[in-house]
């Protein structure tokens, strides 16, 4: 099975080492040159000292609007690519062979077919998690500068980096191969795996993933620029910057204050200046309130996320083997 | 003689409608069976139904007194099969073709598919897909037989080929009958392919069993008389079909009853294979059985 697997699939294997090599061709120079900038800006001794310091806030913000815009332009395009590459492979496992009739010469020698399945999705599935988490593991080392920056929650970050894209691809794959067994033809396969697993993903990435652990709520003194999540935000605390969910004015008691008076109070704010408006807000005897997931949990989402995918893609190639093995056609 | 193969209220429904029903037969080993029926008789069914590449919907298939749905790599080594338009992956050379039965295989005779696609002349370099389609039926042959199978199952193996390329592949199939006295069942809609090769018939038509025997026997079974037409059906015991000319009345019947009380005007012949398998497929389904 080893022979005919790789024989079957050694140009999509190839076509897989080719993209690494082409992923390293374009982002080794581009992350050296990030690395330059970094050094030449001074962003690795302004976050191990503090952040606050004005020059260090031109700084980093100078850093960030050089490079962070096209790697999140080129990171953001690359967010299908897990989904296409893993439902193509899965789609054409099955669905090859029903479209060219050639399941009939592969199941009428001496293995078994759900054996047959089942060799094919490991060795497979090996080839996919050796290929993405090659493709990880540039994604990680070209993002790193910026990462130290804005954090590794940012989606450009988190999907790629660690466990999380070989998580989708194997989803992916998982979805074409029973795609591949229910429609018999490879291209709606495709199609029906690639749409089931924007299906899963985005919702996952959008509303779900915050919900893993509980947010940490802090209070902060506040201070006249606040605002500003997202990746583009700077950080103004020392550390590894973590994933903002929420920021605003609260009361005493930590009670956020309704935005209308938020917004009455942030125009006041605008038209003072500096330590003025600060002043201003601790007169109002009003807190920073800032939801978010601290950075030290990135391993724990990489995990809980893979584990998600992967444990959906188990399921998925559980039920294939099973159909397989029962179908009647 | 034990049984090649013994069927048992064999049937599968796709969906609503049932491709093969209420199957039992008995296969001796040893013989070349011809599958015969018109096209959707249900013969690719029975014949994925005894690979195990299809698992029936009620009934049984018994390979060599094993459950075809059983699935095992024992039982799945002891058939060969040629599935229709003989699939192949297009992209692999015969040499790779050839790797692939080996390490898909128990037994795998590689010298002898060596040399039967030597003496043929395909090169085991060239590209499936590059292949005539007699060459491709031969590649698929030559996979098949080099597991050394029991039962060689050809699903329409001769459909798409031309007359050299149809006697070069039953002469490969006839010399591998005779050198290890494998059991044969091949499908085919053409009868004339089947009459020099077979010594059994199985006839299927709209799923339904017609008729199944050794050829000899079947053919000295049957009677054709003939006598003055009658158009009102007559009541002859094992009346297989009837046909009108203008003075004529042919009866086809099955005997036991070899002297059917009618007139003496009528007379009785012997019948050909191809005249018989004709009479079967063409009368109503009704009466079948």
């Amino acid at each position: 099975m080893i022979w005919l697997t790789w024989r079957q699939h050694r140009a999509q294997a190839l076509a897989g080492l080719a993209l690494i090599g082409l992923t390293a061709l374009v982002f080794l120079p581009y992350g050296h040159a990030i690395r330059d900038a970094y050094a030449q800006h001074g962003v690795g001794p302004c976050l191990v000292r503090g952040t606050g310091g004005d020059g260090c806030q031109s700084a980093m913000s100078t850093f960030m609007s050089q490079f962070n815009g096209i790697a999140n332009h080129l990171l953001t395009w690359f967010t299908p690519v897990p989904g296409l590459i893993g439902a193509i492979v899965g789609a054409s496992l099955l669905g090859r062979e029903y479209e060219h009739g050639t399941w009939r010469l592969a199941w009428t020698q001496a293995v078994p077919r759900t054996r047959w399945l089942t060799d094919k999705i490991l060795l497979v599935g090996l080839g996919i998690v050796v290929i993405t988490a090659s493709l990880s593991a540039v994604f990680g080392w070209f993002r790193s500068p910026i990462d130290d920056v804005s954090g590794r929650f940012s989606p450009g970050a988190f999907d790629l980096e660690g466990l999380s894209l070989t998580g989708y691809t194997l989803f992916a794959f998982a979805a074409g191969v029973l795609a591949g067994l229910l429609f018999r033809r490879t291209v709606p396969a495709i199609a029906a795996a690639f749409a089931a697993f924007m299906a899963v993903r985005l919702p996952v990435e959008f509303w779900l993933r915050q919900r893993y652990q509980t947010p940490v709520t802090r209070l902060l003194p506040p201070t006249g620029h606040w605002g500003g999540i997202g990746p583009m935000a700077v950080p103004t605390t020392p550390g590894t910057p973590g994933w903002t969910l929420d920021v605003g004015l609260a009361d005493r008691t930590g009670h956020p204050i309704s935005s209308a008076v938020q917004d009455e109070i942030s125009r006041r704010t605008q038209a003072l200046h500096g330590p003025a408006a600060d002043s201003y807000l601790r007169g109002l005897g009003v807190r920073l309130r800032v939801v978010y997931q601290p950075a030290d949990r990135f391993w724990t989402f990489q995990v809980i996320e893979a584990a998600l995918f992967i444990g959906l893609a188990a399921v998925l190639l559980g039920i294939s083997i099973r159909l397989l093995h029962r179908r009647s056609a | 003689m034990s049984p090649a193969l013994e069927t048992k209220g064999l049937g599968m429904r796709y969906g609503r409608a049932w491709a093969l029903r209420d199957c039992s037969v008995r296969l001796p080993a040893g013989s070349v069976i011809a599958l015969v029926g018109p096209n959707g008789a249900g013969k690719t069914t029975f014949l994925q139904l005894v690979t195990g590449l299809l698992r029936p919907t009620e009934g049984t298939v018994e390979v060599f007194g094993q459950d075809a749905r059983d699935g095992s790599a024992e039982a799945l080594a002891r058939v060969g099969f040629v599935a229709q338009e003989h699939p192949l992956y297009q992209g692999f050379s015969v040499a790779d073709l050839l790797r692939m039965g080996r390490s898909l295989n128990l037994r795998w005779d590689q010298p002898l598919a060596e040399r039967r696609l030597d003496e043929l002349g395909i090169p085991l370099a060239k590209r499936a897909g590059a292949l005539s389609g007699g060459q491709q039926a031969q590649v698929t042959l030559a996979l098949a037989l080099a597991k050394r199978p029991a039962l060689l199952v050809l699903d329409e193996p001769l459909a798409n080929l031309d007359p050299i390329a149809r006697r070069d592949f039953m002469r490969t199939v006839m010399a591998a009958v005779a050198e290890d006295e494998i059991t044969v069942l091949l499908s085919s809609h053409v009868i004339a392919d089947l009459e020099a090769v077979c010594d059994w018939l199985m006839l299927l038509k709209d799923g339904r069993l017609q008729l199944a025997g050794e050829i000899e026997d079947v053919l000295a079974d049957h009677r054709m008389l003939t006598g003055p037409r009658t158009d009102d059906e007559p009541a002859v015991p094992g009346l297989v079909r009837a046909t009108h000319s203008d003075r004529h009345t042919d009866l086809l019947v099955r005997a036991g009853t070899d002297r059917p009380e009618l007139h003496p005007t009528w007379r009785s012949h012997p019948v050909g294979l191809e005249e018989l398998i004709l009479a079967y497929l063409e009368r109503p389904t009704e009466i079948a059985r």
